[in-house]
């Protein structure tokens, strides 16, 4: 009797490519864990070391990830105004649900919408940067240079990563979800809807509890540092040769993106919890 | 080999040396090295023959795969990263070929990086101990070029000066001569035999020098103590003279590689 195709074992380069990439991903993300683990344990007993030359690479991050995407993150935070929420807002007036629009906007524009849009937006003109030059300082000997004046190459390459990549993303989050608020209104306003600025600000006062503030801040320092880490580590992992770089970089865009759904798919368990 | 009297700075006991790339193999064997205060020491070997890694080595950057390594007469693996810390400074490591400077720093910002990291210097106190090192060596010209752009024969000057702000007792140099003209090998010679007997930097105080080279006419006039790679091992010359008379098989590959004008 013939077996059905269902019943079938799979032909074996489909087991053997599976199996590759499932050890693959496991052998990854123990490699992100540790590095995660060694740069947390550097930036804590190291926290008040060199000062001066830590904090102003710090700054030097938030001006990179922060300050130079403001221009990108205001256009981004009127698209988002006109097309998600003067859109929405719209369509709640017209079915007579328009109290409503406060708790939306908190839901979808300052818990997901937001710190989402920030974080991928980071991750795709600072995160792939990252990942070459990192690579290419480690294929100079950089790293070997830092051991040998000892200093400590994740303390001095790493951590005002994480620290400035948090900070900026927190920051342009924050910028982000106030403009696409205000230019959500702004469309409300051409449509003629009939809502005032007093009633579409109170009812996201209203909306809005500590939490969501506390929150914001958690998820998106949260995002800074994965993407900090998952781009230093594909930097720094192995020295990059030319043709390794597109491979690493795309490695890190996907690493960072999964991790970055993995950590909101949590913040969501506690939304709902709250 | 080493004045017998001095002070051991570094010491390297029945020691084997693997590259990081490939942990099992090893490159270097049964190594018994003593760099003793004062010693001026040129390390002669055929390309890819360990001189970089015998160097990292000595300077705790590559632990040794066997045998042990001691720093300022401590056995260095015993030691604790902080209590290992003060050792490791007192010993300066110049890089080979572009001395893998930072290229994202100016070259004075490159060697106020120790000072600013390990001392928290601040801006006044890091230019009033660079200036003089940049000044000695001859940089001062270039202080505020990116690392980047500093000329392919000066770099391994800026990896001397970086390694000579934090005022070390050893000094260990990676082929310094190496595609230089007679006048930069010149210079390394003269400023390393001045640094050896005691130079104002110093505060008159002496450095001890290793250099590797893979022409040892460029240094024979200069160095003190001499040792060869020779295969996996280290052979040592006790004197000028014993090198010179010594008819050891990889000598007139040596001496006959006179890519650098003495």
């Amino acid at each position: 009797m013939r077996v059905p195709l269902w019943a079938q074992p799979l032909p074996r380069a489909y087991l053997d490519f599976v199996g590759r990439v499932l050890l693959r991903t496991l052998e990854t993300i123990h490699g992100i864990g540790a590095f995660s683990l060694i740069t947390l344990g550097v930036a804590v007993t190291k926290f008040n070391r060199a000062p001066r030359v830590l904090r102003p690479m710090i700054r030097e991050q938030v001006y990179v990830a922060g300050l130079r995407l403001l221009p990108f993150v205001t256009f981004l935070g009127f698209a988002l105004g006109f097309v998600v929420i003067g859109q929405t807002v719209a369509l709640l007036n017209r079915v007579s649900v328009g109290n409503l629009a406060g708790t939306v906007m908190v839901t979808v524009v300052v818990r997901e919408l937001g710190p989402l849009f920030t974080a991928l937006l980071v991750l795709a003109r600072v995160g792939t940067a990252n990942v070459i030059e990192l690579g290419n300082s480690r294929a100079r000997g950089e790293v070997e240079a830092l051991e040998a004046l000892n200093i400590d190459p994740v303390h001095y390459l790493v951590v005002p990563r994480v620290f400035g990549m948090a900070i900026a993303i927190t920051s342009l989050t924050v910028y982000l979800i106030i403009t696409a608020l205000l230019s959500g209104y702004l469309f409300v306003f051409l449509q003629d809807v009939p809502l005032s600025p007093g009633d579409y600000f109170a009812q996201l006062a209203t909306a809005l509890v500590w939490e969501d503030f506390a929150l914001l801040a958690g998820k998106t320092a949260i995002f800074g540092s994965i993407i900090a880490l998952v781009t230093c580590y594909e930097g720094l992992s192995r020295p990059l040769r030319l043709e390794d770089v597109a491979g690493a970089s795309t490695r890190a865009v996907l690493l960072s993106v999964v991790g970055c759904v993995f950590v909101d798919t949590l913040f969501i368990i506690v939304y709902l919890v709250m | 080999m080493s004045a017998s009297d001095s002070p051991s700075l570094i010491e390297l006991r029945d020691a084997a040396i693997a590259p990081p790339s490939a942990p099992g193999v090893l490159v270097l064997e049964h190594l018994n090295w003593r760099i003793a205060a004062g010693d001026f020491w040129v390390i002669g070997g055929l390309q890819s023959s360990g001189k970089s890694l015998l160097l990292h080595c000595a300077a705790g950057l590559l632990p040794p795969a066997q045998g042990s390594l001691r720093l300022f007469d401590q056995e260095i693996a015993e030691l604790s990263r902080e209590d290992a810390f003060p050792l490791l400074l007192r010993v300066g490591l110049v890089f080979e070929n572009d001395a893998r400077l930072f290229t994202r720093l100016t070259l004075a910002e490159n060697v106020a990086l120790p000072l600013r990291y390990h001392f928290n210097a601040n801006d006044a106190d890091a230019t009033s101990r660079v200036q003089p090192v940049l000044e000695a060596t001859g940089l001062l010209d270039f202080a505020g070029l990116s690392a980047g752009d500093v000329p392919r024969t000066l770099r391994q000057r800026v990896g001397l000066a970086r390694a000579l702000v934090l005022q070390p007792d050893v000094l260990l140099i990676d082929n310094p001569l190496a595609r230089l003209g007679r006048s930069d090998a010149w210079w390394w010679r003269d400023f390393l035999k001045r640094l050896n007997t005691g130079h104002a930097l110093t505060a008159g105080k002496p450095v001890a020098i290793v250099v590797t080279t893979d022409d040892l006419r460029a240094w024979s006039p200069t160095g003190r103590q001499f040792a060869l790679l020779d295969g996996r091992g280290l052979v040592c010359f006790a004197s000028r003279d014993e090198l010179e008379t010594s008819a050891h098989a990889l000598l007139p590959e040596l001496f006959a590689d006179a890519r650098v004008a003495v």
